[in-house]
Order: structure tokens, then sequence, then C-alpha cells
């Protein structure tokens, strides 16, 4: 009989253990990302502003989308209009 | 007496909205004249970037990259209307967008570095002249 109470009891604490391990909560603070998505806004919002402001700039001279050797060479032909 | 506080507030109000439409439409045209002269001088300006006499600076302006070529009182007029008319852009954008004219500049002297051709000439935070190739 004190065997299975001493038994019961050692399972009891086993338990009470596991249970208490398994209900511990690791809590992390939340991550401030903020301040970063603003400043990425920024700059987002300026480059607009400035490719909507110097967008004539591509009638003067088309955007480059082609290889380094072609580039030169539309460099040269804009040059020498 | 409490009718004429609530009518001094709309006064009062009306008159906020009505500086900042007028700021704006103020901008707007501002905008609209230095974006044509912008646009005046923008062959030229690729003419002497072309020629390796002006080239692009991380302060989001123009300089001579060499101090003799300012010699010619054209590239140097050139020179002082457009860094002119930068700063004031750069102020007019940091007004809309809540930021500084430092800000603006540091972005327009990054996409003016992006967009630059082989063979111009870029001066770097360090001084230096440096050929894009």
């Amino acid at each position: 009989m004190t065997r299975i109470l001493r038994l019961s009891g050692l399972t009891l604490a086993v338990s009470l253990l596991a249970l208490a391990t398994s209900c511990a909560r690791v809590s992390v603070d939340p991550i401030e990302v903020k301040p970063i998505h603003v400043v990425v806004d920024v700059n987002v919002r300026i480059d607009r502003e400035l490719d909507e402001f110097f967008a004539f700039e591509d009638k003067y001279r088309p955007p480059t989308t082609q290889p380094t050797t072609t580039q030169t060479a539309s460099v040269s032909d804009s040059a020498g209009k | 007496m409490k009718l004429s506080i609530t009518n001094l507030m709309s006064a009062i109000v009306a008159a906020l909205l009505a500086a900042g439409l007028a700021s704006s439409a103020a901008s707007a045209a501002d905008k609209t004249e230095l974006q044509a002269r912008f646009e005046r001088r923008y062959p030229q300006l690729l003419e002497y970037k072309s020629q390796g006499k002006i080239g692009e600076t991380t302060e989001g302006t123009v300089e001579a990259v060499e101090p003799g070529y300012l010699d010619d009182q054209t590239l140097k007029n050139l020179i002082d209307e457009e860094n002119a008319d930068r700063r004031e852009l750069y102020r007019i954008i940091a007004r809309e967008e809540n930021t500084t004219p430092a800000k603006v500049a540091e972005r327009t002297a990054r996409r003016n570095f992006q967009k630059a051709r082989p063979g111009e000439y870029l001066k770097a935070a360090d001084g230096t002249w440096r050929k894009k190739t």
C-alpha cells in the first residue's frame, strides 16, 4: 500500500513537472519594423516624384535596357545628334 | 456669442484650407516652371556630359570635371543655373514628402549615377572623378 502511495506520489510529481514545463511560454517582444518601413516608403515616394519630374529626359535619351556594348553605341549616337 | 465663436472657428479653418490649397497650387506652378527650365537646358547638359566636361556628384549637383572647363562661360552658367534649380526642386519635393532637401538630393544623385551612360564622369564621395564603364 505504501509502495502504491509512493508510486502515485512520484507519478503525480512527474506529471506536475511535465505539465509545468509544457505550459512554459516564451514571450518575445514584437520586432519594431515601422521606422525601416517609413524610410523605404519615403525613398519610394521621392523616386517616383523624381521619375515623374524628369520623364522628359527619355525623349532626349532613351532609358538603358540593352547590354553595355550597345549602350556605348547609343551614347555616341545621341552625342552626335 | 456662441454663434460668433463658431463663425470665427469656421473662418480660421477656411483660411487654413485656403492657405494650404494656395500653397500646393503655387508648388505645382513652381514645379512646372522648373521642369520647363530643366528641359530647355537638358540637351546642352547632355552634350557637355558626353564631352566629359560636366559630371554628376554624390550631392545631387553637377560640376565641371576640371576647373579649367569653367573658363567656358556657357558651361559655367549652365552649371550654376542647373544647380540653383536642382536645389529649388529638392526643397519643393522635400516639403511635399515631409522630408529633407538633403534626402531628396541623395536620391537624385543615386538616380543620376544609375542613369549615367558609359564614358560620363561621376564624382565619388571622396572627391575623385571616375569615368563610368
